[in-house]
């Protein structure tokens, strides 16, 4: 019997970076927490574990989640053909406006309203894509723009038509009866977005790994002038790449305003398409990890706030170690030298195995 | 509709554009300095985030309004330096860092000044001086001119100042002449014997210091306190501005002056009863068309110097 041992080989050094991006982000936060407040002790309790507490807690570590593994697969599908677009903000709060508006103005079944939301989306992300192929404009500026835009329309359309006068902020009316999504579990709001989310996952790691579309637009990524002389039509491929990822940004936005909320409750961006880069990141652009990142982003925002409310640190900590975080996992430089003693040990082994 | 059009053409009008497009035209620099040295200015947000609020924080401390742009000045090349660090160092991806300055930003931004100021939203409970405005001796004097042009905000004369020594540095002096080859062509640069580690962080200390004028002049200027996302895209449009200016500094002036008047016809629309949402999209649908139009252009340009 062959004798198990542990190992690590020069492949794993990107979990390992992972690995050690996670845990240097969380102790410079522990660092500061330790350094600013009055009680360390409880808030780093809250922190790490507040989450686990009570039921309505774990809860709501997966109900946030749910909108960061929508996020997370667009931004996998967006930046898959090499092109960085940053219109996943936007579809994703765009989405959730026109759907309920729909909802509200023609009393549509569920389903329709959310794929009106998650076609919106498709159409938002594409737009700077066809800029780029048809005017060759840069898809961060454009893109970066086009969010503002989403914004400001979708805050037309439910402000400007669906805004309730009985109450004082500025929320829509109440969604119709029977158009939400049904929730799962009691005491949490745990809603079968969840199970609409793990369908996505698998849709996008078949699409990304058992379909040619896929294996085109990875290509296109990695090599484009491989791509195109094999022949490809790059700019079809990566514009139906842009308009998919908008799609699952604009499903997790309906999913997210029909899951959580009786109204249309956005007053500003929701954030979730950047977090959605991290997520990303987190998961080595695998839709496969992206739960994993997901959970681990939303525990850690859980964790948070249960601090903001027990301590003396405000929840907004969290942003020094996304932050962190994303810049740590993608430095090159980090674990080179250890990388470049495992391939040579590597070489040698299997040398030494040849002879 | 008559009276609209009117009351563009007022020296009044100009001055509102004038104000506006400030904090755009340091960004644009700002973005120009980041490109021209080869660095990826997505982070410049962030930066301009953090400034303006050690500006207004720093101007709280120290009670003077020249210590708040020190310290908008001090925290903005602090952060480009991190983020130079990162890229340069570490190695990160631009893009990746530039969005994780932002991150960074957005929450420190509050972090910080819940701690000195009590709360979330903004520092309006504590008295920080302002950078005072000025009024030019002659200028003033001239009857519509005056009005147009003189009593701004001292920090929109040090733009517009910067703005003629940046083109002045990047055409003819060896500074300017070493980050751009840095920026263009790294090998060719090197081999030459530039020290290309030196300059880049050159670069990313002007620029720093530009993003954080712009800082500086949105809590110390444009309003007299640091409010959470204040600069609100202002650092992209700047992105969009550099693009349109085609790395030109008076190109981008006008490109941001044309941002301004965007921004200000939007303030003045809104008088005519139309939704102030669908409104205040016009600068961002106005970057997208004339971005796309100026790439257009250049892309059948380099087709047809192709065929040729």
């Amino acid at each position: 019997m062959k004798k198990f041992e542990f190992r690590i080989r020069c492949r794993d050094i990107e979990s390992l970076r992972t690995g050690l991006a996670i845990t240097i982000s969380l102790l410079i936060v522990f660092t500061i927490i330790l350094v600013i407040s009055k009680a360390p002790g409880a808030a780093l309790y809250s922190f790490t574990l507040g989450p686990l507490k009570s039921v309505r807690r774990i809860g709501s570590v997966i109900e946030e989640a749910v909108p960061l593994i929508f996020t997370g697969l667009s931004v996998i599908l967006l930046q898959r053909s090499g092109l960085f677009n940053l219109a996943m903000e936007g579809a994703f709060f765009i989405a959730a406006a026109t759907a309920a508006a729909i909802i509200l103005a023609f009393h549509v079944p569920l389903p329709v309203a959310m794929l009106t939301g998650t076609l919106t989306g498709g159409i938002v992300c594409a737009i700077p894509t066809v800029l780029k192929v048809k005017c060759n404009s840069n898809v961060l500026v454009t893109s970066l723009m086009l969010n503002y835009i989403c914004f400001y329309v979708g805050l037309y359309i439910i402000v400007g038509h669906f805004l309730d006068p009985k109450i004082n902020t500025a929320f829509s009316y109440k969604f119709p009866e029977g158009s939400l999504l049904p929730r799962l579990f009691p005491v949490t709001r745990i809603n079968t977005g969840l199970l609409i989310a793990l369908a996505c996952v698998v849709i996008v790691w078949f699409i990304n790994n058992r379909t040619s579309f896929g294996f085109k637009v990875t290509m296109i990524g990695k090599n484009p002038v491989m791509a195109r002389y094999a022949g490809m039509k790059i700019d079809k491929l990566i514009v139906a790449a842009s308009f998919i990822g908008g799609m699952l940004a604009g499903l997790g936005g309906t999913v997210d305003m029909f899951g959580m909320y009786t109204r249309f409750q956005y007053t500003a961006l929701t954030n979730y398409g950047w977090d959605g880069i991290l997520v990303a990141i987190l998961a080595k652009q695998k839709a496969q990890y992206v739960p994993l990142a997901a959970l681990f982003l939303g525990y850690m925002r859980v964790g948070a706030n249960v601090m903001s409310m027990q301590s003396d640190i405000p929840s907004e900590m969290i942003s020094i170690i996304q932050a962190v975080i994303i810049i740590l996992v993608s430095a090159q430089a980090l674990l080179k030298n250890y990388r470049k003693k495992l391939i040579i040990k590597e070489t040698q082994e299997s040398e030494a195995g040849a002879c | 509709m008559l009276d609209f059009i009117l009351s563009l053409l007022t020296p009044d009008y100009v001055f509102t554009v004038i104000r506006v497009m400030t904090p755009i035209l340091f960004a644009g620099l700002s973005c120009m300095v980041f490109i021209k040295g080869g660095i990826d200015p997505i982070g410049i947000e962030g930066i301009m985030l953090l400034a303006a609020m050690s500006g207004s924080v720093g101007s709280y401390y120290t009670q003077s309004a020249f210590g708040g742009v020190c310290c908008a000045v001090l925290s903005g090349i602090t952060i480009s330096f991190i983020f130079g660090y990162a890229t340069l160092q570490l190695q990160s991806v631009e893009i990746l860092a530039g969005i994780a300055v932002n991150t960074l930003s957005a929450g420190l931004t509050i972090f910080i000044i819940y701690y000195v100021a009590g709360e979330k939203g903004s520092t309006q409970s504590l008295a920080s001086p302002v950078v005072g405005s000025l009024t030019i001796p002659v200028l003033s004097g001239i009857p519509i001119l005056g009005k147009m042009l003189s009593g701004h905000n001292m920090l929109t004369y040090i733009a517009f100042i910067l703005m003629i020594l940046l083109a002045y540095m990047f055409n003819r002096t060896p500074l300017g002449l070493r980050i751009r080859s840095v920026g263009e062509n790294k090998a060719a640069a090197e081999s030459v014997g530039i020290n290309i580690m030196k300059y880049k962080y050159i670069t990313l200390a002007i620029a720093g210091t530009l993003a954080g004028l712009g800082g500086a002049f949105m809590s110390m200027g444009y309003v007299s306190f640091f409010s959470k996302n204040m600069i609100a895209g202002r650092g992209w449009i700047g992105m969009a501005a550099e693009a349109m200016g085609r790395g030109n500094p008076f190109g981008i002036c006008i490109a941001s002056m044309l941002f301004g008047i965007a921004d200000s016809l939007s303030v003045r629309l809104q008088l005519f009863n139309l939704p102030s949402q669908l409104v205040n999209t016009i600068p961002y649908v106005i970057t997208i068309i004339t971005i796309s139009i100026y790439s257009y252009r250049d892309m059948m340009k380099k087709k047809r110097s192709n065929t040729k």
